[in-house]
């Protein structure tokens, strides 16, 4: 009798487990089907093969916003006619961030706008930067404002990055 | 006594059902947030750095999707055992891919309820949780009984009649 109870139970886990397996199978590809199903109709369906890299995914980024060559700003910050805003977070600002910039992570921008706005009418250029080169935070930061009225903000792709391997002014701490 | 009392209870179907319907919940939502903007959610995927380029559009287009299901299929009962071995297997490949980009000092979104790449960024927390959910996907897997399943209460319907 034991030796029957003994040989029950692990085939009654083994059936439990296969047919978990051949059930999972199922609901996966359920889900693969009609998730490609709706992707080919619905309007903003992804393409299956998408460009990935850093660079052309910085170009769709962009769409729409203004880029700014690093030189151009670093002129801009040398005359005093730049405000930079870090799109990163506070731990990542709080570690290092270009020299009198903000913290602004997208998510905050209506904190600051008013501050932003003023900055922007006194004649200075906004520029949001954030790091990498594939960093969506600036280029989110940046349609926020610009859909917030500041339309002269611009965006300096991988802007941490450049400018701390440029040398420029940096420095650590919060702000 | 007490042991025993609290290993009954901790392998209770009532308690499975409990995470079923918790699992299945997070599960609909998290898929339909995901669904809604298919191209954060595929950002969200790219930002861990782990997936080869492309794998991101057919992970963005069809895990959603699988989310949703598998979801529903939790919440309704229906293929119970093969929806918590999907979630506990979904749930495991998220918590190391969350490690991963701990130890590797990313500072990115989840991307697990909410596609937008300015949410708050990772923490030791995300892997905690996703632990607790996996957990729960584990209990389903070995203790589930069907309680208050849809195929169970046709059946009694059917059998009534």
């Amino acid at each position: 009798m034991t030796a029957i109870m003994k040989n029950r139970k692990p085939r009654t886990g083994t059936l439990r487990l296969s047919r978990a397996i051949w059930q999972g199978i199922f609901l996966v590809c359920l889900g693969a089907l009609l998730a490609a199903g709706v992707n080919a109709v619905r309007p903003e369906g992804l393409t299956w093969r998408g460009a990935w890299s850093p660079t052309s995914l910085a170009a769709s980024q962009l769409q729409g916003l203004k880029e700014i060559p690093l030189d151009k700003a670093w002129s801009l910050y040398q005359a005093g006619k730049a405000s930079f805003l870090d799109a990163r977070d506070p731990v990542s600002f709080y570690g290092g961030h270009i020299k009198g910039a903000l913290n602004c992570p997208p998510g905050e921008a209506g904190r600051y706008l008013e501050e932003i706005r003023i900055l922007a009418l006194s004649g200075l250029v906004i520029i949001a930067y954030c790091d990498g080169v594939d960093c969506p935070l600036s280029t989110e930061l940046a349609r926020s404002l610009r859909q917030s009225g500041v339309a002269s903000v611009r965006v300096l792709v991988d802007g941490w990055g450049r400018w701390r391997k440029a040398g420029y002014p940096t420095e650590k701490g919060n702000r | 006594m007490m042991r025993a009392r609290i290993s009954s209870w901790l392998a209770s179907p009532y308690l499975s059902l409990l995470f079923r319907w918790f699992l299945g919940t997070i599960f609909v939502y998290a898929g339909l947030v995901k669904i809604a903007d298919p191209l954060g959610f595929a950002l969200a995927l790219y930002n861990y750095h782990i997936l080869p380029a492309w794998m991101i559009n057919p992970l963005a287009i069809c895990l959603p999707w699988v989310e949703v299901i598998i979801g529903a299929g939790l919440l309704a009962g229906i293929m119970i055992p093969g929806g918590a071995l999907v979630v506990s297997g979904m749930l495991a490949i998220f918590a190391v891919a969350i490690v991963v980009s701990l130890i590797r000092g990313l500072g990115i979104a989840c991307g697990c309820f909410s596609t937008s790449v300015a949410a708050e960024p990772i923490t030791w927390l995300y892997v905690v949780r996703d632990l607790l959910l996996l957990g729960m996907g584990v209990h389903i897997l070995l203790f589930d009984k069907a309680y208050a399943s849809l195929p169970r209460l046709i059946q009694t319907r059917l059998s009534r009649k």
